[in-house]
């Protein structure tokens, strides 16, 4: 019974043979979208100015450390979202992976080197929440098109795993924005960078990523 | 060195159905079949779900045609494809046996089943509450009870799982006992 049922549903399927468009290369779409979002990213780094110390080159091995990790976290982000969009492309997925591992290694690195060479932790009062809020705000803010870009197209593609593309995907995407921050805030109180520049911003760009995702209903392999 | 194998032309296949190649389709979907079933039944080892997950399969390659990339191997696209759906099938049979409650623990089949048949024979009765069951609930007890079909071949008669069927069952023989008189539970 199940067997002929199957093969009447190869002659269905069969039957509508309309020509798809390919999607595009992954090469191809992860180039478009990191070469958008820096973009975004160098106009803030253009509006606000870049550190001092940046400018003049003497920033801290820490502090570059953790400028390494959100360039990688976005890359690590962005890959995950395309392997996982696409059938076939796990390893894809899985290098994304590491690479976010690796990231939030450096992370804790930095900050812990910064916190050994004498950092301050920062003051947890209400200029602290203006400048936080700040910074997570633009980090989002920068992040929020490059990452709506990337949605459309794992809505687009089929996506092996939804969840883990839109979420991570987005999580990647507002670190772009957070490396711009990271890049003009002068604040270096271990508080204020963690919160508002690292975990802060990602956590945002995941529930954004999970939100959209589910706004524009970016659908799953069809359930048994 | 070319690549002699069967599989080598799926790739191609798919290929030429992207572009509107209902044939090439066609032969390529009627090609998966076999290595599919395969799988699909090496990794569900029941076979009441096999076809329903190759079929989903089936659908799931429609619906995702436009992302294989003839520069890439076709194998890896397909075969993620099909464990997805396998993942899937294995995700919706723990959910619905955590949702069903075996037949045993509710005390309907050994005894139970001779005290029903005892105490309701098939009478004009038993006839008239039969008919006043909803369908589905008089259909799993007729095939059990009337047709002394098993569960599994009652199940694929309908086309549910044993489980659906034993709950279809066991609801009717509630409701029989309701409309028959006796305490239901």
């Amino acid at each position: 019974m199940g067997v002929r049922k199957t093969e009447r549903l190869v002659q269905e399927l069969a039957r509508d043979p309309a020509a798809v468009r390919r999607i595009p290369r992954l090469r191809v779409v992860a180039l478009v979208l990191t070469a958008g979002a820096l973009c975004l990213a160098a106009l803030v780094v253009a509006a606000l100015g870049l550190r001092p110390d940046v400018r003049a080159g003497t920033a801290s091995a820490s502090y570059l450390g953790i400028v390494a990790g959100l360039g990688l976290f976005s890359l690590g982000g962005l890959a995950t979202a395309l392997g996982a969009s696409v059938p076939g492309r796990e390893l894809l997925a899985r290098v994304g992976l590491a690479a976010l591992a690796a990231a939030l290694a450096i992370w804790m690195a930095a900050l812990f080197a910064q916190l050994g060479g004498g950092a301050r932790l920062g003051p947890l009062d209400g200029a602290w929440l203006r400048t936080s809020a700040r910074c997570l705000l633009i980090a989002t803010g920068v992040g929020l098109l490059p990452a709506l870009a990337l949605l459309r197209f794992v809505g687009s593609a089929f996506a092996v795993n939804p969840r883990v593309a839109v979420g991570v995907g987005a999580a990647g995407m507002v670190a772009f924005g957070s490396l711009s921050v990271h890049l003009t805030c002068s604040a270096d109180e271990i508080l204020h960078v963690a919160s508002a520049h690292l975990i802060g911003p990602l956590v945002m760009g995941t529930l954004l990523g999970l939100l959209l995702g589910v706004a524009r209903r970016v659908d799953p392999i069809p359930r048994a | 060195m070319s690549d002699e194998r069967p599989e080598a032309s799926w790739g191609a296949w798919l290929a030429a159905a992207q572009n509107g190649d209902a044939a090439a389709y066609e032969r390529l979907l009627v090609a998966l079949l076999p290595a599919l079933r395969g799988f699909v039944t090496s990794r569900l080892g029941d076979p009441s779900t096999v076809e329903d997950v190759v079929q989903n399969v089936l659908l799931s390659i429609h619906r995702a045609r436009h992302t294989y990339r003839p520069e890439r191997p076709f194998e890896p696209w397909f075969w993620t494809i099909a464990r997805n759906a396998i993942t899937d099938a294995q995700r919706l049979r723990s959910k619905r046996q955590r949702r069903e409650e075996p037949l045993d623990d509710l005390e309907i089949a050994g005894d139970g089943e001779r005290e029903i048949e005892a105490a309701l024979p098939l009478s004009t009765g038993m006839t008239r509450a039969l008919a006043a069951l909803p369908d589905s609930q008089r259909q799993a007890v007729e095939l059990l009870h009337v047709q002394q079909l098993s569960v599994a071949e009652a199940a694929a008669l309908v086309g549910v799982t044993p489980g659906a069927l034993k709950v279809r069952a066991h609801r009717g023989y509630r409701a029989l006992r309701g409309i028959l008189g006796e305490r239901p539970d």
